[in-house]
């Protein structure tokens, strides 16, 4: 693959995913300026590793693989300095829109419940949620046995409904 | 709500249910209101959480700050291939060349050799193909009493005369009574272009070794009594043998002389039938 080929493969990429990596990631770690270090990461290092990708009709696994990788290094080091952390609750919203007052508390809502649910649960809900991967896909992204997914994306709903209950109401 | 409900909810919204499945869902929905409340707060929370997913996305000093990143690895990656290129490219300076070399290398070795062929066009196994006839020079056999005693290249045309005096045909006449002309030849002419062509005449002077001059073959003089080595001149009967007694008694001197040449040179083996090979010529 000549260096042009890379380039051009890459901005098809980028232009597909850009805003569901950055979705996932913010989501995953929870921390606005993490996530927009790991965003980088992601892309940089799905540059550097294109001649890698064999299969284009899974480049959706590829791209997230690298990006839940890169999540949970974050999430560890993170986790080793926890001066870092920052929590959705009190972190500025820069790339949140909403139509009006309802919409933006609604979403609120969803990202604190979301933060609230533990790695393993919200990770797995993202995946099915935010990026429409299957129950075989997720379980190929995560390593996890197909049956562990399923319980664990109920089990992220259940908490979620708990969390929410307000909103899907009022939703009706 | 028991799990198995769930499940198959779980199933159904991540594209994880079989058809069976499907239809145990849609039946239990049909039988129970709280399953269809269920899949329907099911399918509410995906719709909330895909508008959250929309209305997220990367700053746009984040996403230029990725972008610029590319440029500089993309402007580097670059810098490396053109260098690779160039240090390819010192490795074969002549690169570019290879198949002109290649082909001029072969020509001039088709060259050479065909020209070593030419040359020396007595191997055998050459397989070139010959020159035109008319190019080469003809090969001449010098015949003596059914014997090649020397074989030569000339040009063509070509008239090889032997010129027999008239005092040694007179003392031949008288003593011979057979059929001469095979045990001494006296005259070749070869090809219908001799008279035309005297200046590549050859004489039997002219061919050293030749029993005309040579002093190793004057035993083989015309007086030599061979007739009897002779194949056709011996086995013949005596009656049926060609002979020019009937004429030569009643015929004047020059006319009989000249009838005995014609006859003679009319049995001689013409040059022209010699089949001429390489492995014929003279080395």
């Amino acid at each position: 693959m000549t260096e042009r080929d890379r380039r051009k493969r890459f901005d098809a990429l980028y232009a597909s995913y850009d805003r569901r990596v950055f979705a996932y990631c913010i989501y995953v770690v929870g921390d606005h300026d993490l996530a927009n270090d790991i965003y980088q990461e992601v892309f940089i290092k799905a540059y550097q590793a294109l001649h890698t990708l064999r299969d284009e009709a899974k480049e959706a696994n590829w791209l997230f693989r690298i990006a839940r990788n890169e999540c949970l290094n974050a999430m560890k080091s993170r986790q080793r300095n926890d001066k870092r952390h920052i929590s959705l609750d009190s972190s500025p919203e820069p790339g949140i829109q909403g139509d009006g007052m309802t919409t933006r508390d609604a979403h609120d809502h969803l990202r604190k419940a979301i933060n609230q649910l533990p790695t393993e649960y919200r990770e797995a809900l993202l995946l099915a949620e935010f990026e429409g991967f299957s129950l075989k896909e997720i379980a190929e992204i995560t390593g996890a046995s197909l049956s562990n997914v399923k319980v664990r994306i109920h089990r992220a709903k259940q908490k979620l409904y708990t969390l929410l209950e307000p909103i899907l109401n009022d939703y009706e | 709500m028991n799990e198995r409900i769930q499940e198959l909810i779980t199933a159904y919204l991540h594209r994880g249910s079989t058809p069976e499945q499907e239809r145990e869902l849609f039946e239990a929905c049909s039988r129970q209101p709280e399953t269809a409340e269920l899949l329907r707060s099911h399918l509410i929370l995906s719709l909330k959480l895909r508008t959250l997913r929309d209305d997220t996305y990367a700053p746009t000093d984040v996403r230029n700050e990725v972008l610029r990143r590319i440029n500089v690895l993309e402007s580097e990656a670059l810098q490396q291939e053109e260098t690779q290129k160039a240090k390819r490219r010192e490795r074969t300076p002549h690169a570019g060349f290879g198949w002109a070399k290649f082909t001029a290398t072969a020509a001039a070795t088709a060259a050479l050799v065909s020209a070593l062929f030419l040359l020396y066009p007595d191997n055998e196994d050459s397989t070139l193909t010959p020159l035109p006839i008319a190019q080469l020079p003809d090969t001449v056999y010098i015949v003596t009493k059914d014997t090649v005693t020397q074989i030569r290249e000339i040009e063509r045309p070509a008239t090889i005369v032997r010129t027999v005096p008239a005092t040694r045909l007179q003392d031949e006449d008288t003593a011979r009574d057979d059929f001469a002309p095979h045990s001494n030849p006296r005259t070749v002419a070869t090809g219908g272009m001799a008279n035309q062509h005297e200046n590549n005449t050859v004489t039997e002077a002219d061919i050293p070794g030749h029993p005309a001059t040579d002093a190793d073959m004057a035993h083989v003089s015309e007086t030599d009594p061979v007739d009897e080595e002779h194949p056709v001149a011996t086995d013949m009967p005596e009656e049926e043998r060609p002979t020019l007694a009937g004429t030569a008694d009643t015929l004047p001197r020059a006319e009989k002389t000249q009838t005995y040449i014609e006859q003679y040179n009319s049995m001689l083996v013409s040059v022209e039938s010699v089949q001429i090979s390489s492995k014929d010529r003279i080395h």
